[in-house]
């Protein structure tokens, strides 16, 4: 799946995303490949300058969710130092009143069932 | 990489999985012995009383997807997945008046299928029949599949050997016990999955403090604490009505309302929903807690075992063990009987063998409980990922036959032409926003849309229907 996409140095961490990656709801699973263990950072600044660990250990891939709009920057990191080229990933969450909407037509039916239901069979 | 790190040794998983087997196996032998013919098979002689009947209802709605899903939910959509994933718990809550309201005006019907045939004809029960097997055939595979996956991600068990297992069992004891075996064994199973998920809950309260996971949240993952979070609002009424539309069609609660003694359905489903609510708030609440527990999650449908096994150690890996084979085979065996018997009484003795005896009928849904098996099992082998996300395609098709079942049940005036337009312009509908918009809007869309359509056609329709029609099932 990322042939081609090994890093300059193969004993980097390289993340299996080949460029950046959107989400509308604030969660993404990220994947990579590494021969060791790595340190997953975020950062929201492109130069990683305010980063902070997310995971510390040896799996391959991390579920990251809760995320508010905005652009964000990963960065993997072995225990020998070497690190991946940082992944931007952009979250643009879906329209609030489209959302808003769906609920209260959601509601409506939801309050119409309950209604139908506790009439019962009225017109017998 | 992550499937080489399971939680529990490969050899506790086996005798744990062996054990609970001859329990299941053995429990549904003793129970079938008082089975005489079809009736007894199918609807437990129309005699379960209400301790067994509200053990059933909550545990047959607790699947491995409850005790998987509903973290994954809280992981993904926050504080509102969580109470969206609970939103189900009104399937069976408002299911309650509607049983008893079945069991008064169909007191000789056995599955669904009757009830749309005798109300509005062979057009919509062709439809019924066909979203109905969909549905519950996909059920039955995704339930098998991840019996499969997460045998394997437990304890490492290889995932055809796991899946066949658990296919297995539930065949035999459906096979030899029918609904009657389904429901005692439900009734064990529930306690079990009931005291697992409360030991847990008070084991991650005692490592961190609710004010701990919200300082956390806050700082780190601050859309799963936010109020407008757009994602989490449109899932929760489109979670409400999948729910709905799941427990009001499905013969798996059918078959209960007619197998339960008269007068206990009602109750039954309201104390079965009232004891499920809660259920996925706390197995979601584990999942909040991996932040501060520091517990990384490489794959979001693991993190309730993780956390568990994170708090609780070895004794937790056995716990989340037993709690999801309980919930698996609760699930799969009431699947597998309620399915038989809908083919045996709406395919094979209202289309094939009208003259089948009741000896005959039993011997046949024992025959289609193994065919079943034996079907689900040759999809399930070659693990094709895919097929499990087919379940979410059912939305819609569920949502859409919410009204014409309401109405049928309660206005003389809903119409055929209702239905089946209600059933196609819903389902087709909610399909179309499934794939323009998402699955957490497919529900509600196709719901309102057969909502519409229903609702015009009876205030249209000329039609009284004559209650005592339904009587002849």
């Amino acid at each position: 799946m990322t042939a081609g996409l090994a890093p300059a140095n193969a004993q980097s961490p390289v993340f299996s995303e080949s460029g950046a990656i959107s989400s509308t709801t604030g969660h993404a699973v990220l994947s990579w490949q590494a021969e060791e263990p790595v340190v997953l950072s975020i950062a929201h600044e492109p130069d990683l300058s305010d980063a902070r660990p997310l995971y510390r250990g040896d799996e391959r891939s991390y579920f990251l969710s809760g995320l508010a709009d905005g652009d964000y920057y990963l960065r993997l990191e072995n225990e020998s130092g070497e690190a991946s080229a940082p992944l931007r990933l952009s979250v643009t969450h879906q329209s609030l009143a489209q959302a808003l909407w769906l609920t209260a037509i959601g509601l409506v039916i939801t309050l119409a069932v309950v209604a139908t239901i506790l009439r019962g069979a009225r017109d017998d | 990489m992550t499937e080489d790190k399971v939680l529990l040794e490969p050899t506790i998983g086996w005798i744990l999985l062996a054990l609970f087997s001859a329990l299941w196996i053995g429990l549904g032998i003793y129970w079938g012995k008082r089975n005489r013919n079809f009736e007894d098979h199918a609807l437990a002689g129309r005699n379960v009383g209400l301790a067994l009947a509200s053990a059933t209802a909550a545990a047959t709605w607790i699947t491995s997807n409850t005790t998987m899903l509903a973290p994954q939910f809280a992981l993904q959509l926050g504080v509102w997945g969580m109470l969206a994933y609970s939103m189900a718990a009104f399937g069976l809550i408002l299911f309650a008046p509607l049983a008893g309201r079945i069991r008064q005006l169909m007191p000789h019907g056995y599955t669904s299928g009757d009830f749309f045939r005798l109300r509005y004809g062979r057009t919509a029960w062709g439809i019924f029949l066909v979203f109905t097997l969909f549905y519950s055939l996909t059920w039955l595979v995704s339930m098998a599949m991840a019996g499969g996956i997460l045998l394997e991600a437990l304890a490492g068990i290889d995932y055809v050997w796991g899946m066949t297992v658990i296919l297995a069992v539930c065949v035999i004891y459906t096979m030899r016990g029918g609904l009657a075996a389904v429901i005692g064994t439900d009734f064990i199973q529930s306690l079990i999955i009931l005291i697992g998920i409360v030991v847990v809950g008070f084991a991650v309260l005692r490592n961190v403090s609710v004010e701990q996971i919200h300082a956390d949240l806050a700082a780190n993952k601050p859309a799963l604490i936010d109020v407008l979070f757009p994602a989490a609002l449109m899932a929760i009424f489109n979670n409400l009505l999948f729910g709905l539309g799941e427990v009001f069609h499905n013969n798996v609660w059918w078959s209960r309302a007619f197998a339960f003694r008269e007068g206990v359905g009602t109750k039954a489903f309201l104390i079965g929903g009232l004891v499920w609510l809660p259920i996925p708030v706390a197995a979601g609440f584990i999942a909040l807690a991996s932040g501060v527990l520091g517990v990384g999650v490489p794959s979001p449908d693991m993190v309730g075992p993780l956390v568990i096994a994170n708090v609780l150690g070895d004794l937790g890996a056995i716990a989340i063990f037993i709690v999801v084979f309980c919930s698996l085979a609760s699930s799969i065996d009431s699947l597998l009987a309620a399915t038989s018997d809908l083919i045996t009484e709406d395919v094979y003795r209202r289309l094939i063998q009208p003259a089948a005896t009741p000896e005959r009928l039993k011997s046949m849904a024992q025959w289609i409980t193994l065919a079943l098996g034996l079907g689900t099992w040759a999809v399930c082998v070659p693990r094709i990922g895919t097929l499990a996300s087919v379940l979410f395609f059912a939305g819609p098709l569920v949502g859409s036959m919410i009204w014409p079942i309401v109405t049928g049940l309660y206005w003389r005036r809903a119409s055929s032409t209702g239905a089946v337009g209600g059933m196609l312009l819903g389902a087709g509908a909610g399909l179309i926003a499934y794939f323009q918009i998402g699955w957490f809007v497919a529900s509600t869309i196709g719901t309102a849309v057969s909502m519409a359509w229903v609702l015009g056609a009876a205030s249209l329709s000329k039609e009284r229907f004559d209650w005592n029609r339904l009587k002849e099932a």
